[in-house]
C-alpha cells in the first residue's frame, strides 16, 4: 500500500467516471460520500469529474462509476475502451466502485434489451443479458467478501441480469430483492480491486462500512465516524418492505 | 355532438362526482370522469370535437403552463381546462364535461397519454415543454417517452407544435412536424440528454446552442424567446413581461403559453398581460399564514424540478423546510436526492429543516453536503420549529398534498 504516506502532501483524488453519461441514478453521490468521509477525518480529498471530453486518467487514487440508460451506456463503454486509464489504474490496484450498468460495462460483454451484444471493458469476468422483466425495489443483503460484516442496503432497478465467471466472486447474498439476476441469490461482484453492485440509494450513503473499506485501501485504516442519521437511515431502509 | 350513450355516461359521471364530493372520497373530478369513460369509451373524442384545443405536455411545468395558456386563451373566449392537474383520460373528460359550451380548451396531458388523447381530441396546438427523468422506479427510459411523443405527433400533421428548442429531447419529438413554432424556453437540466435521441452519439453544447455529432439534428432558431425583462416574438414583437410567479423557469413556461395562444389568434400583448397575472397554480406558490409563520409552498417532483425550485428559495427568510416522501406517486427510489445540488444550502442564513416520511434520506444527503440542518419528520411541526416569520417549503408530490391538506 503506497497510500497514507505518499498521499500525505496532496489531496486524495476520487475519480467520478463519466457522470455526464453514467449519472442517471444519483450514483455521483458515492463520490461525495467518499470525499466527505475523508474530510470529516481531517484528510483532504477532491472529486475529479472525468467526462466524455476527457481521456480517462490512470493516476487517481480511486474511482466510482454509476448507472446509465442504453445509449449512454454504449457511449461510456466506447470511451473507456478508447482511453484505458481505468484499466491501468486497476492493474496497479486502485479501488473501483461500479454500480448497476457499470457492472455490465466493465464485463466481457452485455446484451441490450433489443438483443444487440456490446463488447465491454473486460475488467470483470462477467456477462450480462436481459432478464424477463426489470427487477425493481429495495434490496437487503449479507456481504460474503472483503471482510465486510454489516448488511448492505440499496435500491435496484435493472433489466440486465449478470452472470459471474470463475474469476469473479459475488459481493453479497441477497435476503430481499433480486441482485445480479433474479434467482441467483447474490448481488454484486468482487474481482481484484473492483467492487461492483446493483445497489443505488446512493449505495455508499446507506453503506458506510463499504465506503470505508474502499477508502482504507488508499489511506490505511480509518478511525470510526459517528453519524447517527446514517445509522437511522440504515435501520429504516433495512426494515422497508419490498413492493412489487 | 354528444351521442345518447355519451349523455347517459356523463350523467352517471356527474352523479359519481357528486357522491365522491359529499362522501369526501378524493377528487370528485377523477371519479366522474372514470365513470363516464367506463360507460362510453369514445366520450373523450365526443367532448373534444368542435373545440380548438391546446394540449400541454412535458416533465415539468405542465400545470403552470396550462394555467397560463388558459389565461391567455381567455382573451378570446370561454376556456375548458383541467385546473385540478388530473392529466390522464378521466381528468380530461371531467374538465371538458364541466365546460360544455367552451369553444377553447387548454389541457394538461401526461406525456405518455399525449398520442391517444391527440387522436381523440385532434388538438389545434400541442405544447412541448421539456423531458427529463421523473420517478426512477416507475417510468421507463426517457428515450422511450420521446419516441412515443414523436410517433404520436406524426399522426397530426396539421397541428401547430409549440416546442422548446432548448430541450434536446422535445426538439427531437417535434423535429419532423411540418408546423413548429420554436420557443427558447430555457432549461438548465441537461443530464438526461447528453446522447442524441436520433443517433445515440454525443450532443455538443456551447453558449446555449447545441448540435448532434451523429445526425443532421441541431437547435432550431427560435421564433419566441425571453430575457430578464422582455418577451420577444415573430415579426419584431417585443413586450415587457413581469410575472407574478417566481423563477426563470416560469418565464420560459409563460413564453410557451403566449406562443400557443397567439397560434390560436390571441393578440400577443393581451396574451402577455394575461399570463403575467397568474399567481397560484393548484396550491403552489401561494403564501398562507400558519400561526406565527407565513408559509410559501413550492412543489418539486424530480431532479430538474428540484433544481428549479431551489433557485426560487429566498434567503431572506426565517427558515427553509424541505419535505420528501417516497410513496408510489413520488417514486420509491430516492437516489435522485444525490443528483440535486443541495450544497445550495451551505451557509444558508436561516435554519434548514429536513422533513417528510423520507426525511432521514434527505437529512443524510444534507449532512454529506455539509448543510447544517435538523430533522423533523412531520412537515407542519418542521415549519413550527422555525423562528417566527416567513418559511419557504419545498415538497415533493405526496408531501405537498399532505401539507396542503394540513393547511386547509
Amino acid at each position: 500500500m503506497n497510500g497514507a504516506h505518499a498521499r500525505s502532501k496532496t489531496a486524495v483524488s476520487i475519480g467520478l467516471v463519466l457522470p455526464d453519461v453514467m449519472g442517471t441514478y444519483g450514483d455521483g453521490g458515492n463520490a461525495v460520500v467518499l470525499r466527505q468521509r475523508l474530510r470529516l477525518r481531517g484528510i483532504d480529498a477532491e472529486i475529479v469529474d472525468i467526462t466524455l471530453n476527457d481521456p480517462v486518467p490512470s493516476s487517481l487514487d480511486l474511482y466510482t462509476l454509476g448507472g446509465a440508460e442504453d445509449y449512454a451506456q454504449r457511449l461510456a463503454t466506447k470511451h473507456l475502451i478508447r482511453y484505458p486509464g481505468l484499466q491501468q489504474a486497476v492493474s496497479r490496484g486502485a479501488p473501483v466502485l461500479a454500480i448497476c450498468a457499470a457492472i455490465q460495462v466493465l464485463g466481457h460483454w452485455y446484451e441490450t434489451s433489443s438483443g444487440e451484444k456490446v463488447q465491454g471493458v473486460g475488467l470483470l469476468d462477467v456477462t450480462t443479458s436481459p432478464q424477463a422483466e426489470r427487477t425493481i425495489g429495495e434490496v437487503a443483503s449479507v456481504p460474503v467478501a472483503g471482510g465486510l460484516t454489516q448488511k448492505l442496503t440499496g435500491f435496484e432497478n435493472h433489466r440486465g441480469g449478470t452472470d459471474l465467471g470463475p474469476l469473479a466472486r459475488p459481493l453479497a447474498r441477497v435476503e430481499k430483492g433480486a441482485g445480479n439476476r433474479l434467482g441467483t441469490g447474490y448481488d454484486g461482484v468482487v474481482q481484484g480491486s473492483v467492487v461492483a453492485t446493483y445497489l443505488h440509494g446512493c449505495c455508499l450513503a446507506r453503506n458506510p462500512e463499504l465506503a470505508d473499506y474502499l477508502l482504507a485501501q488508499v489511506v490505511g485504516e480509518l478511525p470510526p465516524l459517528e453519524l447517527p442519521e446514517v445509522d437511522r437511515l440504515r435501520s429504516e431502509r433495512l426494515a422497508a418492505p419490498r413492493r412489487v | 355532438m354528444i351521442t345518447a350513450r355519451g349523455r347517459v355516461a356523463l350523467g352517471a359521471g356527474a352523479a359519481a362526482r357528486w357522491a365522491s364530493r359529499v362522501t369526501g372520497r378524493g377528487a370528485g373530478a377523477m371519479i366522474g370522469g372514470l365513470v363516464a369513460m367506463k360507460l362510453d369509451p369514445s366520450i373523450l373524442g365526443q367532448l373534444g370535437s368542435g373545440r380548438r384545443t391546446v394540449v400541454v405536455t412535458g416533465t415539468n411545468g405542465k400545470s403552470t403552463t396550462t394555467r397560463m395558456t388558459a389565461a391567455a386563451l381567455a382573451t378570446l373566449g370561454e376556456v375548458a381546462t383541467n385546473s385540478e392537474g388530473a392529466n390522464m383520460d378521466a381528468g380530461l373528460i371531467a374538465a371538458l364535461a364541466g365546460f360544455r359550451s367552451a369553444q377553447l380548451a387548454a389541457l394538461e396531458v401526461d406525456e405518455m397519454h399525449v398520442p391517444h388523447v391527440a387522436d381523440a381530441v385532434s388538438p389545434a396546438v400541442i405544447v412541448l415543454l421539456n423531458l427529463s427523468r421523473d420517478q426512477l422506479d416507475r417510468v421507463g427510459e426517457i428515450n422511450v417517452i420521446e419516441r412515443t411523443l414523436r410517433a404520436g405527433l406524426a399522426r397530426h400533421p396539421s397541428a401547430v407544435v409549440v416546442a422548446n428548442c432548448d430541450d434536446v429531447l422535445m426538439t427531437s419529438a417535434a423535429y419532423d412536424s411540418p408546423n413548429v413554432v420554436w420557443v427558447a424556453a430555457g432549461g438548465s437540466w441537461s443530464g438526461d440528454s447528453v446522447s442524441c435521441p436520433r443517433s445515440g452519439e454525443v450532443i455538443v453544447r456551447s453558449d446555449g446552442d447545441w448540435h448532434s455529432t451523429g445526425a443532421e439534428f441541431r437547435r432550431p432558431t427560435p421564433h419566441w424567446w425571453y430575457d430578464e425583462t422582455t418577451i420577444y416574438g415573430p415579426e419584431g414583437f417585443s413586450s415587457p413581461m413581469t410575472l407574478a410567479l417566481p423563477g426563470t423557469v416560469n418565464r420560459g413556461n409563460a413564453t410557451e403559453a403566449v406562443a400557443a395562444a397567439v397560434a390560436l389568434g390571441a393578440s400577443p400583448a393581451a396574451a402577455v398581460a394575461a399570463v403575467s397575472t397568474v399567481d397560484e397554480v393548484a396550491g403552489r406558490y401561494r403564501t398562507v399564514q400558519v400561526g406565527e409563520h407565513s408559509v410559501r409552498v413550492l412543489l418539486a417532483k424530480n431532479p430538474a424540478g428540484w433544481q428549479e425550485a431551489l433557485s426560487m428559495v429566498s434567503t431572506d427568510v426565517a427558515g427553509a423546510v424541505i419535505a420528501v416522501n417516497g410513496q408510489v406517486p413520488d417514486g420509491e427510489d430516492l437516489s435522485w436526492l444525490w443528483d440535486v445540488n443541495f450544497e445550495h444550502f451551505v451557509g444558508f442564513p436561516a435554519p434548514v429543516v429536513s422533513a417528510g416520511e423520507r426525511g432521514t434520506d434527505l437529512a443524510v444527503r444534507l449532512g454529506y453536503a455539509g448543510v447544517q440542518h435538523t430533522l423533523v419528520h412531520d412537515t407542519l411541526a418542521a415549519i413550527k420549529s422555525c423562528p417566527p416569520g416567513h418559511v419557504e417549503v419545498i415538497a415533493n408530490y405526496t408531501a405537498f398534498l399532505q401539507l396542503n391538506r394540513a393547511l386547509a
